[in-house]
């Protein structure tokens, strides 16, 4: 066994050679090919990192975006909500006012039907009283008070103002001027003839009435002067009654 | 007729340098491996395609090695480690062609390899530590290590000459006596064998260097 050298030496600088050559041609270029790469996914990751940021900071701006428009939506909500109360309030508050302005008006017009409807039947039983109480007077009762009456219808020409006698003095000489006495039942003669007397005595003049017997006078007489008449009847007096019993209702 | 694996064969003259035939084969390896590398690496691309992903592959894979094994930056060591581990590699699997010898079946290549790494492990563990702490890393933990130290300094570059010339050179010669023996396909799965071991005393060379350069450059001598 030998060992030759010379091919030791030699192989041993071939060696380093191969070294410096395969540094030179196939690990460099990889390895710088390789940072590259590296160089290029970082600047991507980069990229991509700083895109992500903008777009999480986008999203963040969308977020308080979002936010503020519910919180504006809300606002504006509450605000409606608050107007639609006081609305409610308004119309329910209007709707009360309307409905007692209803209800008084309908009070006062049902109070205002129930008193027209308490004078029409006021005047309803006036009437009727009063038709019940013509029916009621029977013939001997107004004769039993017709000379009562008549006395006091001389006495009312006697309390007749001496300038009212005057003027009716002076009518009853005008041509066609009305001068009756009408009485519910006819007067007997010694009535009709002091009648007559007191007539004169209170005009002062002659008197000439025409006597008239009118059975809807009930009892009692009237003098029907031209301008006036005079009367002391019941179918008076009932009359007056019932248009003071309507005047009271009303 | 088998030639003795011991032996070289000198084929012309470099004025008074003898060229071998295993110096030769080195050269035209030399000069295929750095064509090769040089067509490969010329039009590299951001996207890589198959042969650059390959590449990228063997050098990513040295690196990721030399950093496991070293626990250091790959950077200084990967053109030495990685040129060792492909010269290696490449001349061993020079065996599956036929009429050619592979480099590491002579001895004068291993040799030379081993005295590299012996070499280059002291250069980069002074290069790590300065001279005078790396040499007094040999006589620790005590000065009665430091001989022994010194020995295994030499026996483990020796170890690892012998270890790749005597796989390499047996795979040879096994193929041969086969060949001669029997017959022209006779030695395939011979050689589909030395293909395995070929690679696997490329990485075992390559990773027992690293160990070396390792343990010179740590703080304590652990290889």
């Amino acid at each position: 066994m030998q060992i030759d050298f010379w091919t030791l030496g030699l192989q041993a600088a071939n060696f380093l050679i191969l070294v410096w050559l395969l540094h030179r041609f196939l690990y460099k270029p990889v390895l710088a090919a390789i940072a590259a790469r590296q160089a290029e996914a970082d600047r991507l990751t980069a990229d991509g990192a700083q895109a992500r940021a903008a777009v999480e900071a986008e999203r963040s701006q969308l977020e308080a975006e979002r936010a503020a428009l519910a919180k504006s939506r809300d606002e504006v909500l509450a605000q409606a909500r608050s107007a639609a109360e006081a609305e409610r309030k308004s119309l329910l508050e209007k709707a009360g006012h309307d409905a007692e302005a209803l209800t008084a008006e309908a009070r006062k017009a049902l109070a205002r039907e129930q008193a027209e409807a308490a004078r029409t039947v006021g005047r309803r039983a006036a009437t009727l009283g009063g038709a019940i109480a013509r029916k009621l007077l029977d013939r001997d009762l107004a004769e039993a008070v017709q000379d009562h009456l008549v006395d006091q219808l001389c006495a009312d020409l006697e309390a007749l103002p001496a300038e009212t006698r005057t003027q009716i003095a002076g009518r009853l000489g005008e041509p066609g001027a009305v001068f009756e006495v009408a009485s519910a039942a006819p007067l007997s003669a010694a009535r009709t003839r002091r009648l007559r007397e007191r007539l004169e005595q209170v005009l002062g003049v002659p008197a000439a009435p025409v006597f008239r017997v009118d059975p809807g006078l009930i009892a009692g007489a009237e003098v029907r002067f031209p301008f006036t008449v005079l009367r002391r009847t019941w179918s008076e007096d009932l009359d007056r009654i019932e248009a003071e019993l309507v005047r009271d209702d009303a | 007729m088998i030639r003795s694996p011991l032996s070289t064969t000198v084929i012309f003259h470099l004025g008074p340098v003898p060229i071998s035939d295993t110096v030769a084969t080195t050269w035209g390896l030399m000069a295929a491996l750095t064509v090769g590398a040089a067509l490969a690496t010329r039009n590299l691309k951001t996207r890589p395609g198959r042969l650059q992903a390959a590449l990228e592959l063997l050098v990513t894979g040295v690196q990721g090695q030399v950093r496991e094994t070293l626990r250091a930056d790959p950077g200084p060591y990967i053109a030495f480690l990685g040129g060792l581990f492909v010269f290696v590699a490449s001349a061993n699997l020079l065996s599956l062609i036929p009429g050619l010898e592979p480099p590491t079946a002579h001895i004068e290549t291993d040799a030379a390899l081993a005295a590299i790494v012996f070499c280059a492990t002291h250069w980069f563990g002074v290069r790590a530590k300065g001279l005078g702490p790396y040499l007094a890393d040999f006589a620790r933990p005590t000065w009665l290590m430091l001989p022994l130290n010194l020995i295994s300094e030499f026996t483990r570059a020796f170890s690892l000459m012998v270890r790749l010339f005597g796989n390499i050179m047996s795979g040879v010669f096994i193929i041969g006596v086969v060949l001669s023996l029997v017959g022209l396909f006779a030695p395939v799965p011979f050689m589909a064998l030395e293909l395995l071991t070929g690679l696997i005393q490329a990485y075992i060379f390559t990773v027992l260097a690293m160990v070396f350069i390792g343990g010179a450059v740590s703080s304590s001598r652990s290889a």
